[in-house]
């Protein structure tokens, strides 16, 4: 009798979850992006005025380009001027210096300019025959500036009651049998993100790591549903990758110090590869794992922080001379351990990766294509001359044909999503989970199957928004290294859930890659936070706005 | 930073490709997520292949004849009625295509594109059908191991009250269904009365019949010559009596091959074809949406004889028994036709409908009239010929057909008509195969089905 009341009681709980998941989460998203993209105007920290009276400029960016060709934030269309004349940088500290980079030389009240010079106000600066002055920037419109953003709370708050709903929808689904581990961590998750809020004060585009704990939240959901046993791990990994995050914010600051550890990065990556290929072990296929005692971790996912920090580091101000070679060699280095460990998907991610930082860096479009023709190639002879390739090609498309074998994941992924219709059996309800690969590979299969297309949706609308963020606060941040970092990032993201994604559906050929943040694996909720402070690092590293 | 913040556009496309590839993603799922979820290794239906996750079917009754319990699929406690409602219900692995099984899955599992395979009480939907379990379990004892079929519907409504076909097999026995998926019971998991289709035999003489009704002014009148047979294109057609000359009344009732034979060839290809595909010959056919198969009538550029041999539902003449239900139950229903139902009522566990069955009307197949004399005409056979002792209580109308199925072979016993009665308007089609005599044989069954009927339904 009270067997048969509490059943009830939970079916019911879940009918409603069902729906009240995908709404809170639909509401949490739009006001994310609602406070994500509402930027102030942008200050103006000082003014170039032609001697003459031609050019009358508001500097607004932390760096703006001055020359002849169209692309120059500062364009002075005359033939004696370069193309690419100088870089006028801003920053709190330092304020103004100017970068010579073109064949122009540059003068500075009448001194030429070796390299690079600091200016100060009414410094006079000339350029191809062509002179201006530094002056003070104008203090801009005070009612539109004074706007002071709301704190987020009511955002936050929704957060913390999708993690409570889908929380009491396992405690539901176990009931008595619940591993400790799951409620106990998602509290702790709760616990940890308030706090993290209040000490932040709710300030500073704390919405992305709002969104970086929504997508957390389903990871946990995941690796609850599917290995109980593993999600204090997956929480451990996400508090490791949070300290990561956090030490990341507090390193961009300095950008300088920033520049200088490219090469330290870029070692520890290569030594780490190379430890790797030579005292590796192999689970699940691929040679990608190395072991710490009892724990494996996957330096392939680790290094993703690195690739993204030394590649954007390559472009240390606009339109500086240093060649993208180093960064290509890395590159190439990166790409041929992991072909080595067998992981193409994971060489696939960080090629595409290294295609979006070229071209943030050079804007080249004939390397790029180069660059693609050769991995075209390369995919040719590696689905050729690899058996376990060709045999996942083999399959591709007609997954169905091959039900029992070839297509076994993802025949069972889109059973599981058919299941789940828009809003899924609930928390916990699935079957894909005795699926190999499923809390990992097939991730999307058991968001779909346990909280519906809907939801599955919403999880994977964040890494857009990650993308547009990137590309919307491009003009405002810094230094061009958060632009293409962010970029870049965001950029590997939607590359791996494409693979992910459409792999598990048979849209591309399964190559077994994890959903950031959602797939089960410390290495990779340790790199997704890590990677997340890109992001963070693209919105918050701008020029202050006037009267905060 | 505007040089940047161009090249960050490459964001723009990196993201409108994701979404692109996103959207055909759900444009795909839209289309075919039914078939992913209802895949039989969908554990969350399916167990061990076999369906689990699936409302109850009852009969008009309430008699449950399919359920889930304890999470295992259990069917009716009575061998009989399990018998006789398999191809109704269907097996658990979906051999039998046509039954509510495998065609109205997705409905007892409650599946829609919603909302998924999920179900607040873990049951889907249940279904209520037309059919009365107990009329069913008479038709299969009267087929007596015999293979054939028996329907019977409501001519008025539409409702299918008994829709039986043999061989079949007992699901529960292991042995039984072990053997039936080897292939020991040839054609047990076809369903006759919507995939079979028989040569119709005597019974087909109604269709001429009405062809010679509507075309003869004198049809009643008309005089043929029978002498223990006929004789046309110089090939010799018996006849079971030397029946002289005779007219139209008594030939039907005495199912004259002379008469009819010439008959046909005087109405002419063209008529005897128009008035075949009137009663639903080379028509598609479907019950509930699961499709029958095709009945066939062709006699275009054939030889007298031939047409005189299709006259008499020989030939290459193939019916179909639903087809051939619903054009008898026209007769009786004073020329137009109800499609037959089984599926009555779809409701979720909570007790909401989702579907009502309905019979709908097709559009007029014989004027009132012709139906009329040719409900008379079948009345006449049953008192001249088939003896209303035989049919107690039941005022009948009929045909029978003693239809030959090839050299050596006992003949089918084809017997169809319907009940002349308001309280009851029940129309019937009877094949036993190698039956032998189409009245005695099928009459009998049809009376035993229709007593039950009769019993259970007033």
């Amino acid at each position: 009798m009270l067997d048969q009341f509490f059943q009830l009681i939970s079916n019911t709980f879940v009918l409603g979850a069902r729906f009240v998941v995908p709404a809170l989460s639909i509401l949490f998203l739009l006001l994310c992006v609602k406070g994500l993209f509402k930027f102030g105007k942008r200050p103006c920290v000082g003014r170039l005025v032609g001697t003459d009276g031609q050019l009358d400029y508001d500097i607004t960016a932390a760096e703006s380009t001055v020359g002849r060709s169209k692309i120059c934030d500062v364009r002075i269309n005359i033939g004696s001027v370069s193309r690419r004349g100088a870089v006028i940088t801003y920053n709190e500290e330092y304020g103004f210096k100017i970068t010579v980079t073109g064949s122009n030389e540059v003068f500075v009240n009448d001194v030429p300019v070796d390299g690079f010079a600091y200016l100060e106000m009414n410094d006079r600066i000339r350029i191809g025959g062509v002179e201006f002055r530094l002056l003070p920037g104008v203090s801009r419109d005070i009612e539109s500036s004074r706007r002071v953003k709301k704190k987020p709370v009511g955002t936050a708050l929704l957060l913390t009651a999708i993690q409570v709903i889908i929380l009491l929808e396992l405690l539901f689904h176990y009931q008595v049998d619940i591993a400790a581990q799951i409620p106990v961590v998602f509290l702790a998750l709760i616990a940890g993100e308030w706090l993290y809020f209040l000490f932040r004060r709710f300030r500073g585009n704390i919405q992305i790591e709002m969104i970086g704990f929504y997508l957390t939240t389903f990871g946990l959901a995941v690796a609850a549903s599917s290995l109980p046993e593993s999600v204090l791990k997956q929480f451990v990994s996400a508090a490791l990758g949070m300290i990561v995050f956090i030490i990341s914010g507090l390193l961009f600051k300095n950008i300088d110090l920033t520049m200088k550890l490219r090469p330290f990065v870029a070692g520890g990556a290569v030594l780490l590869l190379l430890y790797n290929i030579f005292f590796g072990i192999q689970l699940n296929g691929a040679k990608n794992w190395i072991a710490i005692g009892t724990i494996t971790i996957q330096p392939s996912e680790l290094i993703k922080y690195a690739f993204i920090f030394v590649g954007a580091a390559t472009l240390e101000r606009l339109i500086s001379k240093k060649n993208s070679l180093f960064f290509i060699g890395f590159s190439a280095i990166c790409g041929g351990a992991l072909c080595l460990m067998r992981d193409f998907g994971t060489a696939l991610i960080y090629f595409a990766t290294m295609l979006i930082i070229l071209y943030m860096c050079s804007g080249d479009v004939k390397l790029i294509a180069g660059f693609t023709a050769l991995a075209a190639v390369a995919a040719v002879v590696i689905i050729r001359f690899v058996p376990y390739v060709a045999n996942r090609f083999s399959a591709y498309r007609h997954a169905w044909d091959f039900a029992a074998d070839k297509g076994y994941q993802q025949t069972r992924t889109m059973m599981a999503i058919g299941s789940g219709g828009f809003f899924g059996m609930g928390a916990g309800e699935g079957n894909l989970d005795t699926v190999a690969a499923a809390d990992t590979d097939l991730v999307f299969g058991i968001l779909c199957e346990e909280f519906g297309l809907i939801c599955a949706l919403c999880v994977i609308s964040c890494f857009v928004i990650f993308a547009i963020y990137a590309l919307r606060c491009t003009p405002r941040t810094n230094s061009a290294f958060f632009s293409i970092a962010a970029c870049a990032t965001a950029g590997l993201f939607l590359v791996q859930i494409s693979l992910n994604i459409f792999g598990s559906t048979d849209l591309l050929p399964l190559t077994g890659v994890t959903m950031p943040f959602v797939s089960n694996g410390g290495s990779s909720m340790v790199a997704s936070w890590a990677l997340l402070s890109f992001i963070k690092a693209v919105g918050d590293r701008t020029l202050k706005e006037e009267t905060q | 930073m505007k040089q940047m913040t161009v090249r960050a556009a490459i964001m723009l496309a990196v993201a409108g490709l994701f979404v692109a590839g996103i959207a055909i993603f759900v444009v795909i799922y839209t289309v075919d997520a039914d078939d992913w979820a209802l895949y039989p290794a969908n554990r969350h239906i399916y167990t061990d292949g076999q369906i689990t996750q699936a409302g109850q079917i009852t009969d008009r009754n309430g008699t449950v004849l399919a359920q889930t319990q304890n999470g295992q699929r259990v069917y009716n406690e009575d061998q009989q009625i399990r018998e006789a409602t398999l191809h109704a219900v269907g097996d658990l692995d979906g051999f039998i295509s046509t039954g509510l099984h495998a065609s109205y899955l997705k409905e007892l599992t409650g599946y829609n594109l919603v909302n998924g395979v999920y179900s607040y009480s873990g049951n889907g939907n249940n279904i209520q059908t037309t059919l009365d379990a107990d009329v069913c379990a008479a038709a299969l004892d009267a087929l007596d191991g015999k293979n054939g079929t028996v329907g019977v519907y409501n001519y008025k409504t539409g409702e299918v009250i008994c829709m039986v076909s043999t061989p079949t097999y007992d699901v529960e026995d292991e042995q039984a269904s072990e053997a039936a998926k080897n292939g020991d019971y040839k054609g047990v998991f076809v369903n006759r009365f919507l995939s079979g289709d028989y040569t119709p035999g005597s019974t087909f003489k109604i269709v001429t019949t009405a062809a010679s009704l509507d075309t003869f002014s004198d049809a009643y009148d008309r005089e043929y010559t029978c002498n223990g047979g006929v004789m046309i294109d110089g090939e010799w057609i018996s006849c079971m009596g030397d029946h002289g000359t005779i007219r139209l009344e008594e030939a039907l009732a005495k199912s004259c091959n002379a008469y009819f034979s010439q008959l046909a060839v005087d109405l002419g290809e063209e008529v005897m074809t128009e008035y075949a595909e009137k009663f639903g010959f080379n028509q598609s056919f479907s019950m509930d949406g699961i499709a029958a198969k095709t009945s066939y009538f062709n006699v275009e550029d054939t030889r007298d004889i031939d047409l005189a041999w299709a006259g008499m539902g020989q030939y290459t003449n193939m019916m179909n028994p639903l087809q051939y239900l619903t054009a008898i139950g026209a007769i009786a229903n004073g020329g137009v036709p109800v499609e037959p139902y089984m599926v009555d009522k779809i409701t979720t566990n909570g007790g909401l409908t989702v579907k009502n069955g309905k019979g709908s009307n097709g559009s007029r197949m014989l004027s009132a009239e012709t139906a009329e004399k040719l409900t008379e005409l079948m009345a006449n056979n049953v008192e001249v010929n088939y003896g209303t002792w035989n049919y107690p209580g039941l005022d009948l109308c009929a045909k029978s057909g003693t239809a030959e199925v090839g050299e050596g072979r006992t003949p089918n016993a084809v017997f169809v008509g319907f009940l002349r009665n308001e309280d009851l308007p029940l129309a019937f089609v009877v094949v036993v195969e190698g039956g032998g005599a189409g009245s005695s044989v099928g009459g009998r069954v049809a009376n035993q089905v229709l007593q039950a009927a009769k019993d259970k339904l007033t």
